[in-house]
């Protein structure tokens, strides 16, 4: 097979599950499936945000932590947080304690959680209102991670790169999962651009390699 | 194609310096501009940055070229201090962070305000693309590399010394979001470590790189290609400065033999042309002419002359030149040297290494200023010692270069100063120039050569080889490797030290640390030790080491004498052998025992003399 051979989107996910399991029984972990959406965009553009996948991706369960006061510390913990605090786990964070998935806060405590920017922010933790961890919200916002929710977002290349599940899943639902993230995708196309705006669309395994697919087969 | 240089002509009161250059710089392409001092390479870059415009051909630059350029002068703000001037460099990252805290006040003030967080998600996520979160991180990592402490990190620029602040400068400018770095001897004021540093930062760097280093390790670390300036042009090298070496040599070569065989032809044309023009192949002798009048001739190459400097023997029989023991120095609350300890003999090089600041200079002048009755450094004040540092020497302005060098040393001829005098650059009326007319450089390199001019028994060197271009360090190098005195020497460049270094003596945090073998063979101690990995098993001085050195160089003398005794009894053994062969010996048996008892004998000698020989050698391994 040419390796920049156009491939339908199902038949690439069966094509990775075959490779996956049949040389995959030497792995002692069960692979993850990417997608790779190779867009079209200017420095000015920003393609970020989240979204809940159809499929959810069995993982260990996430550790949440939420910065919040008074009520909204009380909907935090009955919501399920795992850690829930303000001043107090501002000053444990500052002193090296990272031990916490996602991080959630209500705007009024942006004032004091700015100042852990650079240790969140190198970690990709930093709460932020474009991935929704900047809320009042807070039982809506740790739902829906709890169901899953995931975020992507286009890199300097203007590539999006996103686990949408695992060999384990049938080719079905990987195709459920890519085909939504990439209608979320479409939807966000900035207003002001011209020409293409999706060049490429690939889908890999961890250890697999890359195939190509054609953009008609995920509409 | 970042920069594009064609036929390029650039001249000073009426010397070409450049004709016709052709250059390119394409993205990713890593060159070394080399050639000799004055052939025209601070010109050049000058003109490929658009810093002189006044030249002939053309010069083209992309679009896309951003341009750092490390320069021989420094342009900083001293009011500020290091950090603060490095982190300047992000000032539009550094406005993100600032609003990034001002609409967090808002949030906390207005928390209903979805337009106010809404322009905070949109700063954040330009703050993050634009790795806003490592800034301070890259600061600290090239400020660590380029050899300044932490303590030094938030002091003012204006209060650095030059070196210091071309450091700075440099820091500042590896900082930047350049996709073509030019520098002009990069290596300067940087220590052995940054330097290290500096080589692997700048081999990972994905921008292209045009530079002018005098540093022969450095380069070979670095480039891929090597560009020299010569007669006016360039001479592309498709590799680091060995690859130039090897290839240069492999260009003479073949262009010689190339000459050789042309000019056979021409010769064997011309006796055939001589031969036949008026004969009957008048006609074919006639085309020959023409063909040989229509040749491209080949122009025997120029052969580089190999200089050869040679540093006049020492004049003392002393081995013991000095001692130092357990010497601390302190400027006031610091202590800059901690109970040092070594010796210096008779015929040691060694060389001094540590960080810029370690106290390399203070231990230098402790024992250039010593009293003889010191009881941490006996000088042995018998010995004559030459001093070289930069601005040490002392000049007068009105002496003529020639002049300078002749009271220095009258047992020279003219020529002779002449001869020694264009080794280091000073050719043709140059000699005749007086000293208040020389730029820093000559200055430099005319002190080097009285350093080392007169007879003298102990050499200190403190960074000889600033303002020497390639071929002169390599001349410089040679003359110290072939000396037979003592030396002590400050260096940077490796590959210089390496020529000629047999002991290695390491400053860290006010300790010694002693090695014998050259700098590369102890390389991984001593970074070792200056990273702090290794300090256990230090050697403070190497007083040790000399006394079992004094007992190898007993056990040499003898070896060497019993080395001539083997060589005249094997003379002896092949004459009387032949004596025997001879008829007169032979037919004669009173002559022939006679022979063959002397023979025995000194075959008998001549094994007791090779058992002592390898007795004496294990004993010295």
């Amino acid at each position: 097979m040419n390796k920049d051979q156009l491939l339908q989107a199902k038949e690439a996910l069966d094509l990775l599950n075959n490779i996956s399991n049949n040389d995959g029984a030497k792995l002692k972990f069960v692979e993850g499936v990417e997608i790779h959406i190779n867009l079209n965009l200017k420095a000015k553009h920003t393609i970020r945000d989240t979204m809940i996948l159809p499929h959810t991706i069995e993982t260990a369960e996430k550790r949440i932590l939420v910065f919040a006061k008074g009520d909204k510390a009380t909907e935090a913990q009955n919501s399920g947080a795992a850690f829930v605090g303000d001043n107090d786990l501002i000053e444990r964070i500052k002193g090296g304690w990272m031990d916490f998935d996602i991080a959630i806060a209500t705007p009024d405590m942006m004032k004091d959680v700015g100042k852990l920017g650079p240790v969140l922010g190198r970690r990709g933790l930093m709460p932020n209102p474009k991935t929704g961890t900047v809320t009042f919200d807070i039982k809506g916002a740790i739902e829906e991670f709890k169901k899953g929710k995931i975020e992507f977002r286009a890199d300097k290349a203007g590539i999006i790169h996103l686990k949408i599940g695992k060999v384990s899943m049938s080719a079905d639902q990987l195709f459920d999962n890519a085909k939504a993230l990439f209608h979320e995708v479409l939807r966000r196309k900035p207003s002001d651009l011209k020409g293409e705006y999706v060049r490429s669309i690939a889908f890999s395994s961890t250890m697999g390699p890359g195939l190509k697919i054609t953009h008609q087969s995920l509409n | 194609m970042l920069i594009q240089g064609n036929q390029i002509t650039k001249g000073f009161g009426g010397r070409i310096l450049l004709e016709n250059l052709d250059i390119h710089v394409t993205a990713e392409q890593k060159i070394a501009l080399i050639g000799q001092n004055g052939t025209g390479k601070t010109t050049l870059l000058n003109i490929l940055m658009g810093l002189d415009n006044d030249f002939g051909g053309s010069l083209q630059m992309s679009k896309q070229c951003r341009i750092g350029y490390l320069s021989q002068g420094v342009n900083l703000s001293k009011d500020h201090t290091l950090f603060e001037e490095c982190l300047s460099h992000y000032s539009d990252l550094l406005k993100i962070e600032n609003q990034i805290s001002e609409i967090e006040i808002l949030m906390s003030q207005r928390p209903d305000d979805l337009s106010i967080q809404e322009k905070y998600g949109s700063l954040r996520h330009e703050f993050e693309e634009k790795d806003g979160y490592n800034i301070e991180n890259k600061v600290k990592q090239i400020l660590t590399g380029l050899g300044f402490p932490e303590k030094d990190w938030h002091r003012s620029i204006g209060t650095m010394s030059g070196g210091e602040q071309r450091r700075g400068f440099f820091a500042k400018l590896l900082l930047g979001d350049y996709n073509l770095l030019i520098l002009d001897e990069p290596t300067n004021h940087l220590d052995i470590f940054s330097i290290k540093w500096l080589e692997g930062f700048l081999r990972e760097y994905k921008g292209a790189l045009l530079m002018v280093s005098h540093d022969q390790t450095f380069i070979n670390g670095i480039v891929t290609e090597t560009y020299e300036l010569i007669d006016k042009k360039i001479e592309k090298y498709a590799g680091n400065y060995n690859y130039y070496l090897i290839e240069k040599q492999r260009r003479y070569e073949a262009q010689l033999k190339a000459y050789e065989l042309q000019q056979e032809e021409i010769k064997r044309t011309e006796d055939f042309i001589n031969r036949n023009i008026a004969g009957q192949k008048t006609k074919q002798a006639q085309s020959r002419r023409k063909s040989l009048e229509k040749m491209d001739v080949i122009q025997r190459p120029k052969k580089t002359l190999e200089i050869r400097f040679q540093i006049p023997p020492p004049i003392s029989s002393h081995n013991n030149f000095l001692k130092i023991k357990s010497l601390s120095k302190s400027h006031g609350d610091k202590v800059i040297l901690n109970n040092l300890s070594f010796n210096l003999e008779k015929g040691n090089k060694l060389a001094l290494v540590g960080r810029n600041g370690s106290g390399k200079t203070t231990l230098i002048k402790e024992i250039l200023n010593t009293n003889s009755d010191d009881s941490h450094i006996q000088k042995n004040n018998q010995i004559l010692l030459s001093y070289f540092s930069q601005g040490s020497t002392e000049m007068d302005n009105e002496d003529t270069v020639f002049d300078f060098i002749h009271n220095e040393n009258t047992k020279f001829t003219h020529q002779q100063i002449r001869d020694q005098l264009a080794i280091f650059q000073f050719r043709g009326d140059d000699i005749d120039k007086k000293i208040g007319m020389l730029s820093g450089g000559e200055k430099t390199r005319l002190a080097i050569l009285k350093t080392i001019i007169k007879p003298t028994d102990l050499l200190i060197l403190d960074e000889p080889t600033n303002h020497l271009d390639l071929s002169m360090r390599n001349i410089l190098a040679t003359a110290l490797r072939n000396y037979s005195g003592t030396i002590l020497v400050v260096s940077h460049d490796r590959h210089f030290l390496d020529e000629f270094i047999d002991r290695v003596f390491l400053l860290v945090d006010a300790k010694g640390y002693f090695w014998t073998g050259n700098y590369t063979e102890n390389e991984d101690k001593i970074v070792e030790v200056v990273k702090g990995i290794r300090r256990d098993d230090k050697l403070q001085s190497n007083t040790d080491n000399q006394s079992s050195q004094k007992k190898k160089n007993v056990n040499m003398f003898k070896v060497q004498k019993i080395e001539k005794q083997i060589s005249l009894l094997e003379d002896k053994i092949q004459s009387l052998t032949t004596q025997m062969h001879d008829e007169s010996v032979y037919s004669n048996f009173e002559e022939l025992k006679k022979v063959e008892e002397q023979l025995s004998h000194s075959k008998h000698q001549l094994e007791d003399f090779y058992n002592q020989w390898e007795d004496l050698h294990s004993a010295s391994e």
